[in-house]
């Protein structure tokens, strides 16, 4: 004997089970734009069937089936994709932060421009080989005075450029580790609700797309490493350290770097340990600001000096127009203070142009205007090729910079397309889904329409002969 | 593969970008003629951009340093020229005043215009360029020849001396290449003014023996300034091919520098008619079909 219900029973579980997948398709409708959702997808099955009890079985067909069921709420995701976004992610966020970087850079620098320091080192040779030709000329000297202060001010000017640039890489630095910390928080929250969801069977499908997008975010800022820990939770990682491990987070500090002014270092908070960062935004600035920008600053200072260092040593063996001799041409140290002598300024016969006295004798104006040919910096190099390489430096890494945001942006190009081809909603798929499911719904109903009728012959309507 | 609507649309996003993004690069190139703006766009080139630039500066400087020792030399030369002419006629009247039927006024007639070429001697001998005496060597701001009243010579604060080499004048005319500018007075003039005041002095005592003598002199005078003119006239010579050099160096120079970094316009035009059609082909097929979907016609 069958069940007299059973067939309600399984039209109801139809409606639920439809009513659902029209819900979820909704859902996924809804969220189709939505950045980093993966669309979901209810499994449909048949649910247990069960056998017609009996002696020695069976009187008739067997294994009835008794409906469909929902399954479980499938999350359409490729785990593999994922974390290929997340690696490439690291990458992204170095170069793009070193490419801007770079060219603030190149933007103080100048180059290649009739304003920058390689012209005014030149015009500063040419006014000395005027000087050689005209050194009684009380205008030829306020020149050779006026371009040494225009050199002077340009190296200075460009170095001065270069530290709000590093005051900057420093904010962002601070910036990043807050961001950093305030999403290790999100995800060690996170941890905990899907863990809570997933130890009672379910799947907590928004949380984990949630969770996701945070962890990319990490890996564009800082590089993550994410390790699967039990019921659902993970673990990321910095530069091989843990920031967060399941419910529990770990915050980075910004404190005042004890051995530069104005600068900050990052250590972890709870153990003061430094943070070690090897890619993303973050690894970029640090690299910057502790490695690229004072080295540069350390090659423009060494210009400078030996520029002072290098004049000097010949002009003081010289004499002046008016008999004055021993002077230094420059005065400072290196070019954050770097200017011509105040006496010349003052005085432009104080510059020694004359080897022997005589006024009209030229020759320290000319092994002056000869520096310019001395191989006197590191390498042996002049100075013109040594400004001439940091220039080119910059600009290869620049160049670098460039062509690596360009690759980067076709690999993740890619690999999003690859996630928006598993996980991306399809409103036709979707449309269709819909249709098919309402139909499915509206079938239902009937069914119980003409169980209702055929239960309805049976109460109503059996056994009422003659009435 | 699987394609959604979104999908779709960020192809067509990153697509129109991309081709934005050239086209943002060609009008740069295009307004400004130039191939790179920054280091970055091209390392190589603005280096040798930049060394170009220098080395045109350099030879531009070079190039006016031969055009300044050029009119030094110039001026030197005419100068001496000047005064040639003016000994060639004191010997003519030396010639005159040795036969020994010449009077005494006629004498003294010779004696006053031989007086009048050395005053003439010592004037162009302090002949100044631009305020600066040109004979003096390094000693440019004193005359190098001072006379008393009987144009006798008594030394002077200006006067060069030929055996001190620091008292050259010299201009870099090449990278480590110096070439002196001007003559010593002492080498060139001072032996026609003695030549000329033993002259005077013969007439005035009138004795043909000195007066013969002088002519000698003179007519070593004259030889030793011939000398140093035809020296002077090689080292314009020099000048002259130093300075050919130097501008045809320079016209090279700024070809390259050319070539190197401004644009091939008719090409980057070309590229840019190009682009734009691509560009217009992908917002035509992006439009096409991002637009439609299901919804549309289901009822």
């Amino acid at each position: 004997m069958r069940s007299t219900f059973g067939g309600i029973e399984t039209a109801k579980r139809s409606l639920g089970s439809h009513q659902l997948a029209l819900q979820t398709t909704g859902h996924n409708i809804a969220n189709a734009n939505a950045p980093g959702y993966s669309r979901q997808k209810v499994s449909l099955r048949a649910t247990s069937p069960y056998t017609v009890p009996g002696m020695n079985n069976p009187a008739g067909p067997g294994q009835v089936g008794t409906g469909v069921e929902p399954g479980v709420i499938q999350r359409m995701v490729d785990q593999f994709v994922q974390a290929e976004i997340n690696k490439e992610a690291r990458n992204t966020g170095y170069w793009a932060s070193r490419d801007q970087m770079l060219q603030q850079i190149e933007a103080a620098l100048m180059e290649p421009s009739d304003t920058g320091v390689r012209a005014a080192f030149d015009q500063f040779w040419e006014s000395l080989q005027e000087l050689q030709k005209n050194p009684e000329s009380h205008a030829v000297r306020s020149v050779v005075a006026e371009r040494a202060t225009v050199l002077a001010e340009t190296i200075h000017y460009t170095r001065s450029q270069l530290l709000p640039i590093q005051k900057e890489l420093d904010h962002s630095v601070q910036g990043i580790a807050q961001q950093v910390t305030s999403l290790g928080e999100q995800i060690a929250v996170l941890n905990q609700e899907i863990a809570r969801a997933k130890a009672v069977g379910y799947e907590p499908n928004d949380l984990l797309d949630r969770r996701d997008q945070l962890v990319e975010e990490v890996s564009d800022l800082s590089g993550a490493t994410v390790v699967a820990r039990q019921n659902g939770m993970i673990a990321v990682l910095i530069g091989g350290t843990t920031l967060v491990d399941g419910s529990h987070s770990r915050a980075l500090v910004a404190e005042p770097d004890p051995n530069r002014s104005n600068l900050h270092q990052l250590v972890w908070g709870d153990s003061g340990s430094s943070v070690i960062v090897n890619s993303g935004q973050l690894a970029s600035y640090i690299d910057g600001r502790d490695e690229f920008i004072p080295e540069l600053l350390h090659q423009i200072d060494l210009l400078a000096s030996t520029l002072i260092d290098k004049t000097n040593e010949v002009h003081a063996s010289g004499v002046g127009l008016n008999g004055s001799s021993g002077l230094e041409f420059f005065v400072g140290n290196d070019a954050t203070d770097i200017a011509v002598n105040p006496m010349i300024l003052s005085d432009v016969a104080n510059i020694a142009a004359s080897a022997t006295g005589d006024v009209g004798d030229g020759t320290i104006a000319l092994q002056l205007a000869q520096l310019n040919q001395q191989p006197v910096m590191e390498g042996n190099a002049t100075f013109e090729e040594y400004f001439s390489a940091i220039v080119s430096n910059i600009g290869v890494s620049g160049q670098k910079a460039a062509r690596m945001v360009e690759h980067q942006e076709n690999v993740e190009n890619h690999l999003l397309t690859l996630r928006e081809s598993t996980s991306g909603v399809n409103l036709d798929e979707e449309m269709t889904n819909m249709i098919m499911y309402q139909h499915a719904y509206a079938a239902a109903s009937r069914v119980v329409t003409v169980m209702d009728e055929a239960i309805d012959t049976i109460i109503s309507r059996m056994g009422l002969v003659g009435r | 593969m699987r394609v959604t609507h979104q999908l779709v649309s960020q192809t067509v996003n990153h697509n129109l970008g991309s081709s934005l993004r050239r086209l943002h690069a060609m009008n740069d190139r295009l307004s400004t003629g130039k191939k790179v703006r920054v280091p970055s766009d091209d390392p190589i080139i603005v280096e040798a951009g930049m060394r170009l630039r220098t080395a045109i500066g350099q030879h531009e400087q070079y190039k006016q340093n031969v055009s300044d020792a050029k009119a030094w030399l110039s001026l030197t030369e005419s100068s001496l020229s000047q005064i040639g002419e003016g000994l060639h006629r004191a010997r003519e009247q030396a010639v005159a005043g040795a036969s020994g039927t010449l009077t005494e006024p006629d004498r003294q007639a010779i004696a006053t215009e031989i007086e009048q070429i050395l005053a003439d001697v010592f004037d162009i001998g302090n002949t100044k360029m631009s305020n600066r005496y040109i004979f003096g060597g390094t000693r440019t701001d004193a005359p190098p020849f001072v006379h008393d009243t009987d144009y006798e010579y008594v030394g002077a604060p200006g006067a060069s001396t030929s055996n001190d080499d620091s008292r050259s004048l010299r201009y870099e005319i090449a990278p480590d290449v110096t070439l002196q500018v001007g003559v010593h007075g002492d080498e060139t003039i001072m032996p026609i003014i003695e030549s000329l005041q033993s002259l005077l002095h013969g007439l005035e005592q009138d004795d043909t023996e000195s007066i013969n003598n002088a002519l000698v002199e003179i007519d070593d005078a004259m030889d030793n300034l011939l000398r140093w003119r035809a020296e002077i006239g090689a080292r314009m010579n020099r000048l002259d091919l130093a300075e050919a050099r130097y501008s045809d160096d320079v016209i090279s120079m700024e070809e390259l520098l050319s070539t190197k970094e401004d644009i091939d316009y008719a090409g980057e035009i070309m590229r840019l008619k190009l682009e734009e059609n691509v560009y217009r082909a992908a917002l035509a097929t992006g439009a096409r079909i991002m637009q439609p979907t299901l919804v549309e016609f289901l009822r």
